[in-house]
């Protein structure tokens, strides 16, 4: 997938069969891309939730933020 | 006009054979077939796309959770759904019994084969003293989305009985919601979804997450049943309306909002706007003709989009289940890490199982003085340990998934708070994970372990042997240490000590890796 780039000035010779390659290399990095939605809501609900309070420093906040929080993980 | 379903043309049905076996059908044409034992309609198919064509004709199996129960008598009846033509009916004998078959669950309810071809308890049998309390059920769980800020509606097939025939429909056996969101980037929309699960869960109510953005609500039923509505989120992007799980087709915002009503068993709810293009978008431009057999065709470009963007988060755990459902009376037998992390770290003050499973460590932990804290992502599985250590200050089970990176990094930050040294114990569990998962799990047991001079013991199957282990574990396949070795790496951590046993010392024996880990370098 990362090699991609330096191929690209050359696409007037392609053969099929590195069509193929790249497009199943393409494919891949598009669901990678895909999957980083979830991975990025999900890191900043967790900075949002947890994070934040940790830098007000609220000691008994925090224990009891870090309890509700993964009270609905289902 | 006449609809499409009276353009059809009539015609019998060339049964040659109706056994155990399954249904022989003569040559014909492409048609939807529903079939009824003693007059309750039990199954429908269409007989090319659900038949398979050989010499001797088309043959149908019996779908695979109704055959258990073909051993009796009963009338067999084939109809046409859309003219109600009878098609083909005799009294059949299945197997010795000579008794009347009858389709229905352990409750006595009737049961009939869905969509998905699942048995299952379908609308048609149910009363309408069955059926109040389910509209209840959808009416509550709508004012809860609307308290949180949604303007939720029918969706799926909720929808098209309410705006089709103004009822459930038959043959369906669950009720569906579905909303789009003000957001319009998948981000913010699975955010919003986060925020409405914390939210509902304030109010009371129990929600399961089977992707980024869709949800079950579980409401008490008048009758008592648990039953769970899934709510399917949506958001519009670019002119083209994204429903999970299986609608993504150019649209306009004014065809869902401001909401329109429709009726359902005589009491009014919410749907789309335009009923028509919503219905359209959902199962074609042929959405008025019943199809009890109906099969999506969403394009593979929808499902690998939606793949993408909110599933993976559930991966490998109904096969959990069905493997601690199976194993339930097997006797508990404490593992040999749990022994192998008691003698290393005689002065343990917390373990953490991670896959604990039935929580047979956690409990044996608990009882030799140290806190133990039990983590999986299966609750059917830790269930009846929980309930017995309820009292037991030193036992903690927490659910927790592998695969969603709020739960990896909330839980060990709660966690790593607990009195030192903390050990992880991780047991037949990275053989089942993929690379991310086994990356959130060294990620989860560095965070427990930080501060403390713990480590982290793994065991999993290197090679598979003719013994029966990998499915008594619920390992399945081996995975190869060097595949372990170089993620480790990766995780910043280090391999303390490795090694290879067989589980047995008969020939054909399974082996098993052990790894001892920290992040101590």
């Amino acid at each position: 997938m990362f090699g991609l780039g330096s191929r690209w000035g050359n696409r007037s010779g392609v053969a099929s069969g590195d069509l193929e390659r790249r497009v199943a290399a393409l494919e891949e990095a598009v669901r990678e891309n895909r999957a980083l939605n979830v991975r990025l809501a999900e890191l900043t609900d967790v900075v949002t939730e947890l994070l934040l309070p940790v830098a007000a420093r609220d000691e008994e906040k925090l224990e009891e933020l870090l309890g509700k929080y993964r009270g609905d993980f289902s | 006009m006449r609809s499409l379903s009276q353009l059809r043309r009539p015609g019998a049905l060339d049964v040659l054979q109706v056994d155990a076996s399954g249904i022989l059908l003569g040559a014909g044409r492409e048609r939807l077939v529903d079939v009824a034992f003693d007059g309750r309609r039990i199954w429908s198919f269409w007989v090319l796309r659900d038949g398979e064509q050989g010499e001797d004709g088309v043959r149908l199996a019996w779908p695979k959770p109704l055959r258990p129960f073909l051993d009796g008598v009963t009338d067999v009846t084939m109809t046409d759904p859309a003219s109600d033509t009878v098609l083909f009916s005799r009294t059949v004998q299945f197997g010795e019994r000579s008794e009347r078959i009858e389709v229905v669950n352990a409750a006595g309810r009737p049961l009939a084969i869905d969509k998905s071809l699942k048995l299952v308890e379908t609308f048609d049998t149910r009363d309408a003293a069955q059926v109040e309390p389910l509209l209840d059920a959808i009416d509550e769980v709508l004012g809860a989305l609307r308290e949180v800020g949604l303007d939720a509606f029918l969706a799926y097939g909720t929808a098209l009985g309410a705006i089709r025939d103004g009822g459930l429909i038959g043959h369906d056996s669950d009720a569906d919601l579905g909303y789009v969101s003000t957001y319009d980037h998948p981000v913010d929309v699975i955010r919003e979804s986060f925020r409405i699960q914390r939210a509902l869960t304030d109010m009371g109510y129990r929600v399961t997450r089977y992707s980024a953005i869709a949800l079950k609500v579980h409401v008490e039923e008048s009758d008592g049943l648990d039953r769970g509505l899934d709510v399917f989120g949506g958001f519009m992007r670019d002119g083209v309306l994204y429903l999970m799980g299986e609608i993504a087709v150019p649209f306009e915002r004014e065809w869902i909002y401001p909401l329109g009503t429709a009726t359902l068993e005589g009491r009014e709810f919410p749907v789309p706007a335009d009923a028509d293009k919503f219905l359209t978008a959902t199962y074609g431009p042929r959405w008025r003709v019943p199809d009890p057999a109906y099969k999506f065709t969403t394009p593979a470009s929808t499902i690998e989009l939606f793949n993408g963007w909110f599933r993976g988060m559930r991966t490998g755990r109904a096969g959990w289940h069905a493997y601690h459902k199976r194993t339930a009376r097997q006797q508990p037998s404490v593992s040999d890490v749990a022994r192998e992390v008691a003698e290393r770290h005689p002065d343990l003050a917390t373990y953490v199982d991670i896959g604990c499973g039935r929580g047979t460590d956690v409990a044996w932990f608990a009882d030799r003085g140290v806190s133990a804290v039990g983590l999986d992502f299966q609750p059917y599985a830790f269930e009846a340990e929980a309930q017995r250590r309820a009292d037991d200050p030193r036992v903690t089970f927490q659910l927790f998934n592998l695969l969603e990176l709020r739960h990896v990094l909330a839980v060990p930050a709660w966690i790593a708070r607990m009195p030192g040294p903390r050990a992880v114990g991780c047991v037949h569990v990275v053989e089942r994970l993929g690379h991310r998962g086994r990356m959130n799990l060294l990620r989860a047991a560095r965070m427990v372990l930080a501060g403390t001079t713990g480590t982290l013991h793994l065991q999993f199957l290197s090679q598979k042997g003719r013994d029966g282990y990998a499915r008594r574990t619920g390992a399945r396949k081996p995975l190869d240490p060097a595949v372990v070795l170089a993620e480790v790496a990766e995780s910043g951590g280090r391999v303390l000590e490795e090694v290879r046993t067989s589980v047995s010392s008969e020939p054909g024996s399974s082996q098993v890796c052990r790894m001892i880990i920290d992040w101590n370098a």
